[in-house]
């Protein structure tokens, strides 16, 4: 029964939502593979993200995880039934064309290296990277071993370096899974990090295929299968990639409501629940779901489009409100800064000054990025006309400059060692907006006719 | 100079290069066919009678005056929608180009994951995985209680924010992962039950004999759980 509820809730629940976001009917193989994709990750966000509510609300129960798995299955069976079938929506950058088979032969061969990548690194090591035993699978063993007492996971007695602050949607799907199958197996870990990488290759390649036709398709999803750190992040369990998942998924489908001439408002109400489902993910989350909404105030000037962006993050906000003034974790950010450090810091030009420099070093990190992340910048400035021109790369394109602004002042404002907080986090920060950028940059390619800019206006 | 990082530096660079010069040659093959077109354009054996034909036709279409209706105000000419309309010719260049430069980029980051996952780490590991730190401390779980507090003592302490030795901090949270549910309670010696986790057995008696604890049992070399004296 726990696990068939459990396999339920996840479908139903996240076929409800992506019936929600996807209104019309499918329009080919890409669109219906986007929305089987979409539904996996709507549906594991929407598992988890209940788990945490029905833990802090009701405690530790079977009875209650199987009640809220049923709710979440119900909730989606309904989304199911209201839906209305319009036909597919026109985007106005839609291309129609036919990818060359070399294309699709180095695409499946990423594919495969991305796959086999992933095998390797988990055999290798089996616990996972560094944070994924720090913190997400350790938080994972606290809730499914603590039953009744979960909250001694985020203790302020327990030491600060377990960052009992952190969102815990990750370790809320791993737990449940601990849960039911009644192992501690680093199968489970590894294998919800394989869903979450590939399903992130598929929104950016299949998102692209529906805006911009195949080929520039397949060039955004050989951009993140064919990232180095793409699959040893994923295989390392940690969160960024689940976070990566959302961001994109929140990316492709504001991309679409902007590009689509109706201006649909569900498909942005998702992107606000799928960009919350990233902040319950990590900290982090907050601010590519901060930065989106601003990005759609300020490109498309439509005080709407963003309100109903904010609005689908509400309820995932309401949970994160909850958590944090209810369970009140310690924050190391908060623990180790008085105001005066953060003026300190804030004046401190070398400061700004290294965060730019180690910046511009990591664009050029063969050894995480290949040449993807320098080929992106110079691909950036080429295009640059058509990325503020075309509204919907433009919104995804200043939102990942937001992003990357805001992560730039955290780094100088925040308390270790700047060198040492930069390297050990950078690569991940990079994976996790990649998606997103890729989504942007290729769509701001004029593939055919499509473009609204002209280079040479 | 190592050889890896002869081949993270060199190889990327040759590719980057290979790339650059494919580029430019690219753009300058598009410049000399522009040339040469714009250059042609009047010239071979149509191009007399096409000169001709020209200036014979704008001589029959000169206007002649003609009286014309007074202005009248009209609807307005709507907003121009550029979204059908064709980007430049380097534009389309590019747009024609980035699915070969794309598959170049891939074709470099996969020869470097596999360089390092299947040629830098031996593929015959493999088969003979190590074992996972969680196993070497499974022990650990019949010596603590289930829930509650444990002490916790090492002779290379966690440094504070600031510090980047991660080594005593790394150890720490491998038993914090290994013990959870139970809350480890760093540098407290007066628990009812105390982890000492040492960097070798000497370092572990000095410790325990510094802290006036005594070793309950042994885990794995370096580890012991200990009570206070």
């Amino acid at each position: 029964m726990n696990a068939l509820s459990a396999v339920a809730a996840i479908v139903l629940g996240g076929a409800g939502l992506a019936a929600a976001a996807f209104p019309e009917r499918a329009s080919g193989v890409c669109d219906r593979v986007l929305r089987a994709i979409a539904a996996v990750v709507f549906g594991l966000g929407a598992w988890s993200a209940g788990y945490a509510a029905s833990l802090l609300a009701f405690g530790a129960g079977e009875s209650v995880r199987v009640v809220k798995d049923l709710a979440i299955a119900l909730c989606g069976f309904a989304l199911i039934a209201v839906r209305r079938r319009p036909a597919p929506p026109q985007v106005s950058g839609e291309v129609d064309d036919e990818a060359p088979r070399w294309l699709i032969g180095v695409f499946a061969v990423a594919c495969a290296v991305f796959c086999l990548v992933f095998v390797e690194h988990s055999i290798r090591a089996p616990e996972g990277g560094f944070d994924a035993w720090m913190l997400w699978n350790s938080r994972a063993r606290f809730l499914a071993r603590a039953g009744d007492d979960f909250r001694v996971a985020f203790s302020p007695r327990l030491l600060f370096w377990t960052h009992q602050d952190y969102p815990w949607l990750l370790p809320g799907l791993v737990a449940q899974w601990f849960l039911i199958t009644r192992t501690e197996s680093p199968a489970i870990p590894a294998a919800v990090g394989l869903v979450f990488g590939a399903a992130t290759i598929a929104v950016v390649t299949c998102s692209l295929a529906r805006l911009r036709g195949a080929r520039a398709a397949l060039v955004g999803g050989l951009a993140v299968a064919s990232l180095p750190c793409f699959a040893a992040i994923g295989a390392s369990q940690q969160a960024d990639i689940p976070l990566a998942a959302f961001v994109a998924l929140a990316a492709a489908l504001v991309a679409m409501a902007v590009d689509d001439r109706r201006k649909p408002l569900r498909p942005l109400l998702l992107a606000g629940f799928a960009a919350g489902l990233g902040a319950w993910t990590k900290n982090d989350g907050l601010v590519y779901l901060i930065s989106i909404a601003a990005a759609l105030l300020l490109r498309l000037r439509d005080v709407r489009a963003a309100a109903i962006f904010a609005l689908g993050s509400v309820p995932v906000l309401a949970l994160l409100c909850a958590f944090k003034l209810g369970l009140s974790p310690p924050n190391d950010f908060l623990l180790f800064t008085t105001r005066a450090d953060l003026v300190a810091r804030f004046v401190d030009a070398r400061r700004w000054v290294e965060v730019i420099r180690l910046t511009l070093r990591q664009a050029v990190y063969f050894q995480d990025f290949a040449l993807w992340a320098a080929a992106a910048a110079v691909l950036g400035v080429i295009i640059r006309r058509n990325l503020r021109a075309d509204p919907a790369p433009s919104v995804l394109g200043l939102s990942v400059l937001l992003a990357l602004g805001c992560f730039g002042a955290i780094y100088v404002l925040q308390p270790h060692s700047l060198k040492w907080m930069f390297w050990s986090s950078a690569s991940r920060l990079f994976v996790q907006m990649w998606p997103a950028a890729v989504v942007a940059l290729v769509a701001a390619v004029p593939w055919k006719g499509a473009a609204i800019e002209l280079e040479d206006r | 100079m190592s050889l890896d990082l002869l081949l993270d530096l060199g190889l990327p660079g040759i590719v980057f290069l290979a790339l650059c010069i494919w580029l430019v040659r690219r753009v300058v093959r598009a410049a000399l066919t522009e040339r040469d077109l714009e250059r042609d354009r009047l010239q071979g054996g149509l191009a007399e009678e096409l000169r001709t034909a020209r200036a014979r036709a704008q001589a029959a279409q000169r206007p002649r005056p003609t009286p014309v209706e007074a202005a009248t105000p009209r609807d307005p000419v709507p907003a121009a929608d550029g979204r059908g309309a064709n980007p430049a010719r380097s534009m389309r260049a590019l747009a024609r180009s980035v699915p070969a430069i794309a598959a170049s980029l891939a074709v470099v980051g996969l020869s470097r994951s596999v360089y390092v996952h299947f040629v830098a780490e031996r593929p015959s590991d493999l088969l003979r995985p190590r074992q996972a730190f969680n196993e070497e401390l499974r022990p650990l779980a019949t010596l603590l209680p289930a829930r509650g507090e444990v002490g916790y003592v090492t002779d290379e302490a966690i440094q504070s924010p600031g510090g980047e030795w991660q080594g005593p901090k790394q150890r720490f949270l491998q038993v914090q992962y290994a013990v959870a549910p139970v809350v480890l309670r760093y540098d407290e010696d007066r628990a009812p039950l105390v982890l000492v986790n040492a960097t070798s057995e000497k370092s572990l008696n000095e410790l325990v004999a510094r802290r006036g604890l005594i070793v309950v049992a042994r885990v794995t070399s370096g580890l012991a759980v200990a009570r206070p004296k």
